[in-house]
């Protein structure tokens, strides 16, 4: 059985511990919703997947793969869905060229897409249905848009995990819920998905599983088993408040993002 | 009339396209975010010239002044990239106009030193013109010019994804960080050429302003780099000829059409598509 790893994990960055004692085990494919406050560690903790950040000790297993030591593997199995706030906006970028982005940066010279390339991109365009804006500028389209666009790119490669940072950050409620559709869809492909959220309400009902992560893992496990207000309130304080509703618990925080 | 095949004239069409290249390097600034950084290398240029013919002057040692542009230009664009990845947006701007601050420093106090031949030379690099380059300059030019141009289309990729999303490239195994001081590189190398062919008063018309025309009607990022070359080479000689017919210097009217164009599109653009 494949699996997603992290055994005693503890990632530091510039001498500031970020993440400690992350463990937990998840099995493929998974939909693992992280959410906690502003410097949780919940960006820190997708970029040790992605390898990007050497754990000071403890072990990362994807699929098989150990992130720090097999960049390449990774590369080829992960798909990541930054920040929507951190791209440059006003290039003038049209949707293809960001969705081949994925695809080309992993060929060889002369980087031309191939008829394959170019049917992948579409094909990514397509389950978010965004194909009509292929030729369109990235910065002509909508918040809710982009944000689509960028999940394309990021299940271009055709990935076996997915990892979104924020993805609902600046978005309205009807794309929020087209956006996970869209998810729901790229995980009955094998897909796991891990997502960082500062609001856990829109995609609750389709987590297998919530992580409440505060530096160290609060609570992992089922909506309805993390979702509580003994568990929320280690991370928020009283500052928190829970309203039934089905399937899941709401739940609101005082945190905002910034 | 004058002679079109003229060996000058030739040297000057040679330049109007290696400058059109260059102003790639303001494309590249756009994309970056640091539109002025080809301006500010082509000044340190200037205080890297001015330090070379010092050195001439003071100890007799034969040095040659293009080089030590293209060194400084490369060394304060790489400063400021440096600033700009440890101390964000504002210590970027800062090593900016550090930067340009100590080379025209360095310029003015060399300039009083030197005497008035080499003075002159150093003018070379404030003030020149297309018409003033000689066989060796274009030949030194076109060898710095096609090992940046080789260096581009080798990592295009690379670079445009850099600059639209950092973060995702490093995600996808990208080395942002070299591949963010190749770009500043590759700017700076720009501007500094461009003070050798145009003199840096004249590199923000030259290599800033057609990239900036560019950038209001592009729709991609392959239109803005061929718009951006094509415009310079197209002002390029529409300038010269205009220069030639009236008399003028022709980077002076090269640097007049070429900020006219932009001013014009910018209005145009404001009026009739906003």
């Amino acid at each position: 059985m494949e699996y997603i790893k992290f055994t005693d994990v503890y990632v530091s960055i510039n001498g500031n511990n970020i993440l400690r004692n992350i463990t937990f085990s998840t099995v493929h494919p998974t939909f693992l919703s992280i959410m906690g406050p502003n410097g949780a560690g919940k960006t820190t903790l997708l970029k040790t997947m992605l390898g990007l950040l050497k754990p000071d000790r403890g072990k990362v297993e994807i699929l098989g793969y150990n992130p720090v030591y097999n960049p390449i593997s990774i590369r080829r199995l992960v798909g990541y869905v930054p920040q929507k706030d951190y791209i440059t906006r006003d290039l003038p970028v049209k949707v293809k060229d960001v969705v081949l982005m994925g695809i080309l940066i992993n060929k060889s010279l002369p980087r031309y897409p191939s008829p394959k390339d170019i049917e992948n991109a579409l094909e990514a365009l397509r389950t978010v249905e965004m194909e009509w804006a292929w030729d369109k500028r990235f910065s002509q389209l909508s918040g809710g848009e982009q944000q689509r666009v960028l999940i394309a790119r990021g299940i271009a490669n055709k990935p076996k995990i997915l990892l979104l940072d924020e993805p609902f950050n600046k978005i309205d409620m009807s794309t929020q819920a087209h956006i996970i559709e869209f998810l729901h869809r790229i995980k009955s492909r094998n897909v796991s998905i891990f997502i960082v959220t500062h609001d856990i309400n829109p995609i609750s009902a389709i987590s297998d599983l919530i992580m409440i992560l505060n530096k160290e893992i609060i609570a992992i496990g089922k909506p309805r088993e993390v979702l509580r207000k003994e568990v929320l309130m280690k991370v928020y304080g009283s500052d928190v408040r829970i309203f039934d509703g089905h399937p899941c618990p709401i739940v609101v925080t005082g945190d905002t993002h910034v | 009339m004058f002679n079109l095949l003229s060996p000058l004239l030739i040297k000057s069409y040679i330049s109007i396209i290696l400058l059109g290249i260059m102003s790639i390097g303001g494309t590249l600034a756009f994309m970056r975010g640091v539109p002025y950084l080809p301006g500010e290398s082509s000044h340190a240029a200037l205080g890297g010239v001015s330090l070379a013919i010092l050195i001439v002057h003071l100890f007799s040692i034969p040095m040659d002044p293009l080089i030590w542009a293209v060194i400084f230009s490369a060394l304060s664009s790489l400063l400021v990239a440096y600033a700009g990845r440890h101390g964000g947006a504002e210590a970027l701007n800062a090593a900016l106009a550090g930067a340009m601050a100590l080379s025209l420093a360095v310029y003015a106090t060399v300039r009083a030193i030197v005497p008035a031949e080499l003075r002159a030379l150093i003018d070379t690099y404030l003030v020149s013109d297309i018409l003033f380059m000689t066989t060796l300059d274009i030949m030194q030019l076109s060898l710095i010019v096609l090992v940046g141009l080789l260096i581009l289309v080798a990592f295009y990729h690379e670079l445009m994804y850099i600059c639209f999303d950092a973060e995702g490239a490093e995600a996808m195994g990208l080395n942002v960080k070299f591949f963010d001081y190749l770009l500043f590189l590759l700017i700076g190398v720009a501007g500094g050429i461009a003070a050798k062919t145009v003199g840096s008063l004249l590199v923000f018309a030259l290599v800033i302003a057609p990239a900036a025309t560019a950038r209001e009607i592009s729709t991609s990022i392959n239109r803005f780099i061929l718009l951006t070359f094509s415009l310079t080479v197209l002002l390029g000689f529409t300038g010269l000829f205009i220069a030639l017919s009236i008399d003028w210097p022709p980077s002076g009217a090269i640097a007049l059409l070429t900020s006219a164009v932009y001013i014009i599109t910018v209005i145009i653009k404001n009026i009739f598509y906003r």
